[in-house]
């Protein structure tokens, strides 16, 4: 029996965790369930050893533990199996089931790698997964089968206690059918399991019980048997006011400025097909793993395309296939993570400003700069989007999110670019800019550049965007408009029937 | 997404054949090849003089590969070789015998070792960076202590250990043999060995799982420490003599032959028999043909350098496919 009780834990302006209380018995799988930043991550990271509680505490068969690292946690038996599996991709699955723990053979120093073959293979064999060779090296084997692996290495370690994240995300039906054997067969064993998903249909398929998280709070907590999808999706996303108005869906533009048909890209993408309209606010909705990013990533040409091609409206009106790479040099690209690849942060605001478009601001021949110029542009800029900068020689590493957030705006509005692709623009922004950051995007579009936006907020979908198309395990499920796009219907959409395409 | 999608990668593929064998196959072309130009290749004394000139590249690049092999880099190895026997030198002016000028290079060495075991993993330095600056602070150190590097005449036993034979063979050649071997077991048997290569896959996945990373990254660069130091010894006991010449362009051999061998320089894959012998071998075979066919000795650092550029970019070919 695991106890968490009453825990809380406290993050400089947030209470990431609000007296949270999860039990979860041997023999059965407790759902734990919530959006992401409802605090599901900090509950786990708290109960591996990552992150100590400010108040609560930890019980195991009744008996307190305390978790200062994660040796702590592996020593009272507690095991992660995460997203990606944690593997040793030139090594050979036995050595990766037991690097913790190496067989030493009878001589001395001298490890015994057929032991570990032999006593992995009886791992693999108790879940179900003969067919993994245990000499095979790991970077040879499927996903599913890495996976497998690090259930059989959690085994090998003696853990009696098995978070599983998100595991299904990158694995296939069969996969993951098989992965549902295995929990069952942990479960039988009288193993504690905690199954972190956000797709409800899972829950129902494999959970016994659940707790839900909303903004650090517990929602909701009881026994799956019984229980409504839609009690569970109101747990999940609680009670929200109604979408604000959009525009009236046979009000878009027909021009068609960006096609994306047939798009295949790694192992996730599977045939995508969308249109981007002129002056058009288009949503991409979908989970973590949904393929958000991979999508824009590919269509972009950031990633390699295995099929499919990509549409542009070129100066003449009409649509012209581009070559890879190029579309990059037309559109405007707000990235996930603008300290990363967004901003020149050592650099002013001025240069960040005129920086996709430094050609404007050269001489005709010999390519000098033209600092006045650039100036003068850059404060029309500040005064436009109402940037709160002390001057326009402000190094961006010294303003707020939000404001450096502006400054990647107002570098693609300086550019012209037709098109925008907003991945996460308000990502690390405070509330009152995010509203500016919306006024912003809204103003844009009505002046007729099309915005790609995807968001993990389904507030930001719904306020925003005039058509949302649904993202689901690499394919495009579904399309809604407007009074379509509402809170619980792009949760629904997005949380059921994630295997509908096999 | 049904399976047949996920588990292509076993299938047969010319390009990643030649990709992972070239090098193999390239040793034996060359050895053939240098077999029929000319005569006097494949005699013993030929072959026993590419082995003696490999001895110290063999030693010092066996160490290399398990520092690279946790994917990290020592380029302090020459200046090592050099500055542990600059060392010795001046124990020696100071009254010291053979034997404890023996025991100061290989001091030397894992001081040296440890010391950059520490920059690299308790300062965090970039592994390249950080001994980089140790091999030009080393040759600083040996220019000082032995007056700019001038030369200087060593024991008598220095040159006996480099005569001393065993079955017609040069022990030095042996012992060189026998290191390699060794390390290779270190490698694939022992328990060390899987905690390098799990730690130059993934250093996150080792950190989570808990493995000793500092301690084994600490321990690599003693080891690639004392075979440098292995190396100062090596030439001190051919030539007789001190010069500052001892180790020169040695780091940069010492990765060259690691990725002509297949060691990858993102770490996690390679190993030291076959591979880095075969390796450093080659790059000695080329020399030596190059000296039978009576070219330009100036020519050497040229067709060196093609090598470098060859190893190099099939390394980048690897790693590109394994990432796509």
């Amino acid at each position: 029996m695991l106890e968490m009780n009453n825990i809380t834990k406290k993050f400089p302006g947030v209470r990431a965790l609000d007296n949270v209380t999860l039990k979860a018995e041997p023999g059965k799988v407790l759902a734990l369930i919530g959006v992401n930043g409802a605090g599901k991550s900090t509950l786990m990271n708290i109960l591996g050893g990552i992150l100590k509680q400010d108040e609560g505490e930890i019980l195991i068969n009744e008996k307190k533990v305390t978790m200062n690292s994660p040796k702590d946690a592996e020593k009272n038996g507690i095991a992660f199996i995460h997203q990606e599996p944690l593997f040793f991709s030139s090594m050979s699955v036995a050595q990766n089931v037991f690097i913790g723990n190496l067989f030493k053979s009878n001589f001395p120093f001298l490890t015994d790698n057929k032991k570990a073959e032999r006593e992995a293979k009886k791992y693999l064999r108790l879940l179900g997964a003969d067919d993994i060779d245990p000499h095979s090296a790991m970077e040879e084997i499927t996903i599913g089968a890495r996976q497998m692996t690090e259930i059989a290495r959690s085994l090998a370690m003696g853990a009696n206690i098995i978070i599983f994240d998100e595991p299904t995300s990158s694995l296939s039906l069969h996969e993951k059918n098989k992965l549902f054997d295995v929990i069952r067969k942990l479960k039988q064993e009288g193993k504690i399991i905690i199954y972190i998903s956000h797709f409800l249909d899972e829950i129902t398929e494999l959970c016994d019980d659940y707790l839900v998280l909303r903004d650090g709070k517990m929602s909701g907590a009881g026994v799956v048997e019984g229980l409504h999808k839609e009690d569970l999706v109101t747990m999940v996303i609680g009670q929200k006011p109604s979408a604000a108005e959009k525009k009236a869906a046979g009000n878009l533009s027909e021009e068609t400025i960006l096609k994306v048909s047939h798009i295949v890209s790694g192992n996730l993408l599977q045939d995508v097909n969308f249109e981007l309209r002129k002056g058009e606010i288009l949503g991409i909705w979908g989970l973590m793993g949904s393929g958000r990013t991979e999508l824009v990533r590919a269509v972009l040409g950031l990633d390699r395309i295995d099929a499919g091609e990509v549409f542009f409206m070129d100066k003449d009106k009409s649509l012209k296939k581009i070559k890879k790479n190029t579309l990059l040099k037309k559109v405007g690209y707000v990235t996930e993570s603008r300290h990363y690849d967004g901003l020149f942060l050592n650099m002013d605001i001025t240069n960040n400003c005129t920086a996709a478009k430094l050609d404007n601001y050269c001489t005709r021949r010999m390519k000098f700069i033209r600092a006045d110029k650039e100036v003068q542009d850059t404060k029309k800029l500040i005064q436009k989007l109402n940037i709160k900068v002390p001057d326009e020689k402000t190094p961006a590493s010294l303003l707020s999110g939000g404001n450096q957030q502006k400054v990647v705006f107002a570098k693609w509005l300086n550019k012209g670019a037709p098109v925008l692709i907003l991945d996460e623009p308000t990502r690390g922004v405070d509330v009152g800019s995010k509203m500016e950051i919306y006024k912003i995007i809204r103003k844009i579009a009505a002046e007729g550049t099309s915005v790609l936006l995807i968001s993990s907020e389904v507030d930001e979908m719904v306020d925003l965007s005039d058509r949302v198309i649904i993202l689901k395990r690499g394919r495009i499920t579904e399309s809604v408009e407007g009074r379509d796009i509402s809170n619980s219907n792009l949760m629904k959409l997005a949380l059921s029937g994630g295997d509908t395409h096999e | 997404m049904n399976d047949t999608t996920i588990t292509v990668r076993r299938k047969f593929d010319l390009t990643n054949f030649f990709l992972s064998y070239g090098f193999y196959i390239l040793f034996a072309v060359m050895f053939v090849v240098c077999g029929i130009i000319s005569p006097f290749f494949l005699t013993k004394d030929n072959l026993m003089q590419i082995m003696w000139g490999a001895t110290t590249l063999l030693v010092v690049a066996a160490g290399g590969t398990f520092v690279i092999i946790t994917g990290n880099m020592d380029m302090s190895v020459g200046s090592l070789a050099l500055c542990s026997s600059a060392i010795a030198v001046y124990a020696m002016n100071h009254g010291a015998e053979f034997s404890h000028m023996v025991i100061i290079i290989f001091a030397v060495g894992a001081a040296v070792g440890a010391v950059n075991g520490i920059l690299v993993t308790y300062c965090k330095l970039n592994s390249m960076l950080a001994t980089l600056g140790m091999m030009t602070l080393l040759r600083g150190i040996a220019l000082n202590i032995t007056n700019g590097g001038a030369q200087t005449t060593l024991p008598d036993e220095f040159r006996m250990a480099a005569d001393f034979k065993i079955g017609g063979i040069a022990v030095l050649i042996i012992v060189s043999l026998l290191i390699l071997i060794l390390f290779q077991c270190i490698l694939r048997k022992t328990r060390f060995g899987a905690y390098c290569y799990a730690i130059g896959c993934s250093e996150e996945s080792a950190k989570r799982i808990g493995l000793p990373i500092r301690k084994v990254k600490m321990a690599v660069y003693i080891l690639s420490g004392i075979c440098a130091a292995f190396v100062g010894f090596v030439t001190c006991c051919k030539v007789g003599t001190y010069s500052g010449t001892i180790g020169n362009e040695m780091e940069f051999d010492v990765v060259t032959v690691c990725v002509m061998g297949g060691t990858s320089l993102l770490g996690g894959r390679g190993n030291i028999f076959p591979g880095t012998f075969i390796g450093v071998v080659l790059l000695y075979l080329i020399n030596n043909i190059l000296a039978l066919t009576g070219a330009s000795p100036y020519i050497y650092p040229f067709a060196k350098g093609l090598v470098i550029f060859a190893a190099m970019y099939v390394d980048a070919l690897k790693n590109y496919r394994r990432r796509t």
